[in-house]
This record gives C-alpha cells, structure tokens and sequence, in this order.
C-alpha cells in the first residue's frame, strides 16, 4: 500500500470509531487527559495516569493540582484572549512609533540586532536606518561591548555613537531584531532574541487578558475584571512606560503609584501583576485597557463587542426591505430602533475616551445615558450595572462551559446552567471554582464525544436579575395594557406595526397573543419594565387585567 | 492600563460643561471617599514584604496585586453547592476538541524543551504554516478553526514533519543543545515507537493497541530509506523516528481530546 495512503487510512478509521459515538459513562482517563490539555497545556504521563485517574477522589485532587499549577495562568491568558478578541494587528508596531500616539516627535531611536552568521558570531546592534550598510557606522575596530537589559549577562556590540544615544545597558532605544519570525516568538528572558515592538504590542494586546487571567489565579472575583481602578501590568509595558524619553507617560496624567510600580518590575516579568490604582472613575478593568480600546475603535462596536462577549447577548434584527437614505435617527427609525435604541445608549457610556486615534489626543465629552434601564454617564457605572446583572454571571458560565464542553448549552440544560450560575455566585464569582465544578460534573467526565453545533441551543440569558438569578416570589403585578403597556409602546410600535415584516402589536389583542415574547425583547433594555425579569422567565402566567 | 490623555469632564461646549461640573462634584466626593480609604490601605501595601502580594494563602502561585487592596478573594469550594451542581444531569456528550491550531506547535515543543534562542527558532520556522493550520489573526477577526479541513491537515502533517526534526532527531546547526527525546537505543523500535504514541496522543500505554504500534513500525520501515538520505539524518540515528512522529499527530486521538 502506499505509505501516504497508509498514513491517511489509519486517520480515516480512527476519526470514524471517534464520530461513531454512545453515551459511555464516567471515564476518567479520559477526562484527565482533555482537563490536562485545557488546563496545563499538556497530555498526562502514564505515571500521572496511574495516580489522577484511579478513582473520582484522585480525579478531583488532580484537577485541584492543575488549577493551582502556574500554567493554568497561561490558559487563562489564552482563553481571556479569544474571549475578549484583544489582539492587535501588525500595523499598530508602526503606530507605536509615529507621532500621533502622544505627539512627541523625537522619539524611538531604534536599532538592529542579530548575531549575524556562524562566522561573526558576536551579538551586534546598529542603526536601525543602516540595516543595509551596517559597516558605515563605524569600523569594527570601533565597536565597544555593551550589555544588554533584556538578556543579563550577554554582550553586544555597539558603535560609539550607538553607545552614547542608547546608554550602557542600551535601554533607551529601541530594538529590532533582524529575524522577524524568531523575533515574534521569542520568550521574553529566555533568549537573546528580543524585539521591543513585538514585546510591547503583544502585551498591550493581551492586558484585558492579563487583568482577567491574574484575577482568576489569584482568586479574586471575577466581576473585578470590571472594576474601576483596576489595570495590569507586565514587563514589556513597564518598560515602555519607563522609556520616557520615548513615550510622554506623564500625558497619560497615570497616579504616582503606578508610576513607582513601573519602576519596580523588570521586562523579564512576563506576568501581569494587578494595580489597583483606585481612583479612576472613568475607568473600567479590562473595558479601558488599550487592546480593547484599540481593539474594537468604534464605540458602537466596543458596546455590541461587550454585549456579546460579556453578556452573551446579541443585537439580532431582521434588515429593513429598503434602507432609507437619510435614516435620521436611529435609535427611533424603523428597522433600525430594533438594535439601536438599546446598543447607541449603551455606546454613549464610551463617548468620554473618543474613537480611533482620538485615543491619544481626544478630548470629548460625558453623556448622561442609560443602559438596562439604569442611568449613568461613565463606563465605571456601566461596568457596576454589568456585574450586577445576573447575564454577566450567566454570560462567564456560558463561555467557561464552551472552553470545557466544546459546545454551547441544549436548551434542555437550562437547569444546569442555572445551577452553575447559582454555585459561581455562591462562590463570590471565583471563576477557578466554576471550572472545577464544571470539569468534576459528569457532562466533562463522559468518556464519549459529540457534536460541537448544538441544534437546540438554549436562549440568551436575560437581562435584569440579580445575580444568582432571581428569587424572588414571581410578581404579583396584575398587568394592564393601558397602565404598564400603552406608555412604551411605542419602543415596539415603531417597528411592529401593519405593514411591515414584524408582527404587529399595537393592540392589547395582540399583545395577549405575542405579549411573551415582546416581554422579553423589551427586557433586554428596560430592567424594570413591570417585572420583565421574572415574565421573561414566568412568561406562560402573564395574566392581563 | 489606559492610555489616555484627556479629562472626560474637559467640555467642548457649554452644555458638556454644566454636565461636566455636575459629574465634577460627584467625582469629588467619590475621591474624598477613596482617598479616606487609601491611608489604610497605603498602610497595609508598605506593612507587606516587597514583592509580596495578595495571593494563595497556600502558597501556591496566585498573582500580585499592587497598590491598593482589591478586597477580600473569591471563596473556595462549596461542598454543599458543588454536590447541588453535580445532581444535576444531562444527556448531552461533550464535544471533541481540536487543539488549538495557534498553539499546538507551541505546546508540542514546550512539553519537551526549555524556552529559549532555539525554541523561539524552531517555533519561528514553522510560523508561516499557522493561518493554514486554522490559526486566528492576530486582530483576532478571524478566529482558531475548531475542526479540520483538507488543507489544515495537510499543514499540520507538514508542520509535524518539521517539529518532530526537532524533538527526535535534533542536529546541531538547527537545534544547538538540543538532544532526542527518546528514552530508548534507537535500535528499541517497539518501545521508542509505544513511548512516542502515548507521549503525543497523550493515551495510557496499555490503551495503545499492538496493531497500532505495528502500523507505525511498518511506516517508520518504509519511510527510513527516504528520510536517510537528508543531510540532517546521516549522523542521527534516531531520525528513523520521525515519520513515526508525524503520523502520529495525524492519529484521531491527537486531532481531538
């Protein structure tokens, strides 16, 4: 047989005993092995085997084991990363050096670095502006030996006037490795190949990654991913803070706190560390951070971003059969109101930090706003009406399940998402025993697989109770068309009305036939809209007046 | 951390100024109160050893925390309410798993080798494969594939062939310091070959069946001639092994957990 046909046969036989699947039981080799892989970013031992899947005790002990370890921070990071979508693109190492991010214009001397070939095997770094004329520095003869702050204990090779601008140590300029790929992967302190843009950009890509990651394996509160105040740093943006002659920190207004954290870690620190600095009002934990803002630079795109990954809610509207030219506004027109009438309010919370570039330079103004019915004016009050919605603890049960399960919830595990909103919340959101008590549950332990598309997902966790959920006795609200209806009807009335593809409801004869589901698209914006909470849930006993 | 230059109450017009000196005077207090607050906290930060943050009490790795106190941790396990969780059932399996197409190969290496110039390199060389892998951009607008397609196999076969150079048959102008992970003689095929899957589909030993090995063995035969003739394998005797190596990361047991 041919070996590539040999290869390819031996895949195709194992994949069909894979999909030819039945629900099997408890296999707890099974599940270590994946909880392993999710968890510590490895597969187990035979000796690891022989001790974490002899029983459900040292199952459970073994996984204990793998949240404790130091690489459940790494895939904390990478799940934060997908989670949040913070990841910049490559034209932002450019931007890190124009003049337009503080608008300081003498800034980022940059050189070169690489260790040449075989035959010049000195560490050499030169004039970025000379990669293709390296010699016309200086004579060889010339160079003097520097060492370098990324890597203790190695020498390079510098020019003179490359000595004098860059200091000793080379710490005031920039580095370019020459090998771009080595470059991009290189591991901050573990090799001489470093790069201050890639390190730079990759961790003010990842902060809203590093503030979440740091809160999950020290413990704290998820909802502190929201807190006003809260930031995380690592080695590479403390060493781009420090370089002031580069960047104009002191723009930036950061507290002195900060200022003398900065100080203090060196850039082989690839962990974020928490700082709290306490005092931002306008602030928001991973909402403010840089990747994020950067990241999603429209603020309609920062809400709807939020909304669905923070909220797992989505702005689902069928398209108006014509768009009208000049559609006015949005949040009242016809076809457009559908979304915008909750995603522009809940965008104005942005408005404060400008979009795009304005980043830097922008000076705009607060808007008084409202989102969930709540009124505020500053993404710190948005953040607090965020956790303390029972969605957002929903929402991190929903996207803790998807990493762990492979798939969404079946609407017929509505329970069981409940249950696990429930213990996260009793936990005080410990997000490390939320995984636990997912990878312990038996829905990880089945040793069968799957599919990943789930043909009856469960709906969108509403808007509007508690955390926990509600537990409330159910409203004993008589509802009536003319009292609690008829003053926002016009919220739904704009589109749902004759003549259109939305069904109409402009008539309480209406309402009592689809009042159910208007219920519950209205909870979406009005948290207190005649108990939508408890009727998006209870919706069969609406009763009217 | 934010990077931001200008003052949300600074106002453009007369109407963002009556907004903003309202919102002023709510922001003052708010810092009256938290500056009330930071002389504690200040006290408790210097009262801790340099360093020392908020972590695990256990001791175990938890993060810092810097500056002033984030308040009190999350709780532990809840015996009661754990118990409560797992009485609730479903009938629904979980899904297979693809490894994460952007960090597969970073994973792969990093079981068996220290960070480090020849790490970054390796990871380096087969960067170029990582979108055909299914790998997200780096904005994150396109995300990791979770299954595979033809060309995504064909890459990770590709990026296999080059990874396993490095882990089974390191040489010295590619791979400085690096030497083969196998724990046997390169004569000992069953054993290196039986080590090897079990090493990368991440299967116990005695779950890998006698066929298997055997299928493998029967490939690595045919494949040794071909794979002898490289520069690199002359002198490494282990390089029988990687045709080993790459098949078995094309095994449905690796593709998916």
């Amino acid at each position: 047989m041919d070996l590539n046909l040999k290869i390819f046969s031996m895949f195709a036989v194992g994949i069909s005993l894979l999909t030819n699947i039945s629900m099997a039981g408890t296999d707890h080799k099974q599940a270590l092995r994946r909880a392993q892989y999710l968890l510590n970013a490895s597969t187990p031992t035979d000796d690891q085997f022989a001790v974490g899947a002899s029983s459900e005790g040292a199952y459970q002990a073994s996984i204990r084991g793998l949240l404790d370890h130091s690489l459940f921070y790494d895939a904390m990071m990478r799940y934060h990363e997908r989670l949040f979508g913070v990841g910049l693109p490559t034209e932002y190492l450019d931007e890190l050096q124009r003049d337009d991010i503080d608008n300081k214009t003498n800034k980022f001397a940059q050189i070169t670095c690489n260790r040449g070939n075989s035959n010049a095997p000195k560490f050499r770094c030169y004039w970025s502006s000379r990669d293709t004329s390296r010699t016309a520095d200086c004579p060889t003869t010339w160079e003097e030996p520097v060492t370098v702050f990324w890597y203790p204990g190695m020498v390079a090779w510098v020019c003179p006037s490359v000595h004098r601008a860059c200091g000793s140590d080379l710490s005031r300029c920039f580095i370019k490795y020459a090998n771009q790929n080595e470059a991009l992967n290189a591991e901050l302190g573990t090799t001489e190949v470093f790069d201050s843009r890639h390190a730079v950009v990759k961790s003010l890509s990842k902060q809203s990654a590093g503030i979440a990651s740091a809160v999950v394996t020290a413990n704290y509160p998820y909802t502190k991913i929201l807190e006003p105040g809260l930031t995380a740093v690592d080695g590479a943006i403390a060493h781009f803070y420090r370089q002031t002659h580069h960047f104009d920190l002191v723009k930036l207004n950061p507290p002195a706190e900060l200022l003398a954290v900065v100080n203090e870690i060196p850039l082989t620190d690839t962990r974020f560390k928490l700082v709290n600095t306490g005092n931002t009002y306008e602030q928001a934990g991973i909402l403010t951070t840089f990747g994020w803002l950067r990241r999603y630079e429209k603020n309609r795109t920062r809400a709807n971003q939020l909304y669905e990954r923070l909220l797992c809610r989505k702005f689902t509207s069928a398209l108006p059969r014509v768009f009208p030219a000049d559609p006015g506004n949005l949040r009242t027109k016809e076809g457009c109101s559908g979304c915008h009438a909750t995603l522009d309010p809940l965008a104005d919370f942005f408005a404060a930090w400008g979009e795009g570039g304005e980043l830097y330079t922008g000076s705009k103004g607060v808007i008084a706003t409202t989102f969930n019915g709540q009124q505020g004016s500053f993404l710190s009050q948005l953040a607090d009406i965020i956790r303390n919605d029972n969605a957002f603890s929903t929402c991190q049960v929903e996207n803790a399940w998807q990493w762990l399960i492979g798939r969404g919830f079946y609407r017929d595990e509505a329970d069981l998402r409940q249950a696990l909103s429930r213990y996260f919340v009793a936990t005080n959101f410990s997000f490390k025993e939320l995984v636990y008590a997912i990878v312990t549950h038996s829905a990880f332990t089945e040793g069968t697989r799957g599919d990943s598309v789930v043909g009856d997902p469960l709906e969108m966790p509403p808007l509007g109770q508690p955390p926990g959920g509600n537990t409330d006795q159910p409203c004993n609200t008589a509802i009536s068309f003319a009292t609690h209806i008829t003053p926002n009807l016009g919220l739904c009335t704009n589109c749902h009305k004759p003549g259109t593809s939305r069904q109409d409801l402009s008539t309480e004869a209406q309402w009592k036939q689809w009042g159910r589901q208007g219920v519950s698209m209205m909870a979406s914006g009005n948290r207190r809209f005649f108990c939508a909470n408890w009727l998006t849930q209870k919706s069969d006993a609406i009763s009217y007046s | 951390m934010l990077l931001r230059i200008c003052h949300p109450t600074k106002q453009k017009n007369n109407r963002g100024r009556v907004r903003g000196i309202r919102h002023f005077g709510l922001v003052a207090i708010y810092l009256l109160f938290i500056l009330s607050l930071q002389s504690c906290y200040i006290q408790s930060f210097f009262n801790k050893k340099k360093g020392q943050g908020s972590s695990d009490p256990n001791g175990l790795f938890g993060g810092t925390v810097i500056g002033q106190s984030l308040g009190p941790l999350a709780g532990g396990v809840d015996e009661a309410g754990l118990k409560a969780v797992h009485t609730v059932l479903t009938k629904n399996a979980p899904a297979a798993l693809r490894p994460d197409p952007d960090l597969v190969v970073r994973r792969l290496l990093k079981q068996f080798r220290p960070d480090g110039a020849t790490l970054a390199y390796q990871i380096g060389r087969v960067e170029q494969y990582r979108m055909l892998l299914g790998g997200a951009s780096t904005d994150f607008a396109k995300m990791p594939q979770e299954s595979y397609d033809a060309t995504s196999l064909l890459a990770v076969y590709k990026v296999a062939e080059e990874v396993c150079r490095g882990l089974v048959a390191p040489n010295s102008s590619e791979h400085g310091g690096w030497t083969s992970i196998m724990p046997y003689p390169p004569s000992a095929d069953r054993e290196n070959t039986l080590w090897l899957a079990q090493r990368i589909i991440g299967k116990p030993s005695q779950e890998i069946s006698d066929s298997k090995i055997n299928s493998l063995l029967a490939i690595m035969a045919a494949e040794e001639p071909t794979i002898m003739t490289n520069w690199w394998a002359r002198s490494q005797p282990y390089s029988k092994y990687i045709s080993v190596c790459a098949t078995l990361t094309l095994d449905a047991e690796a593709l998916y957990f």
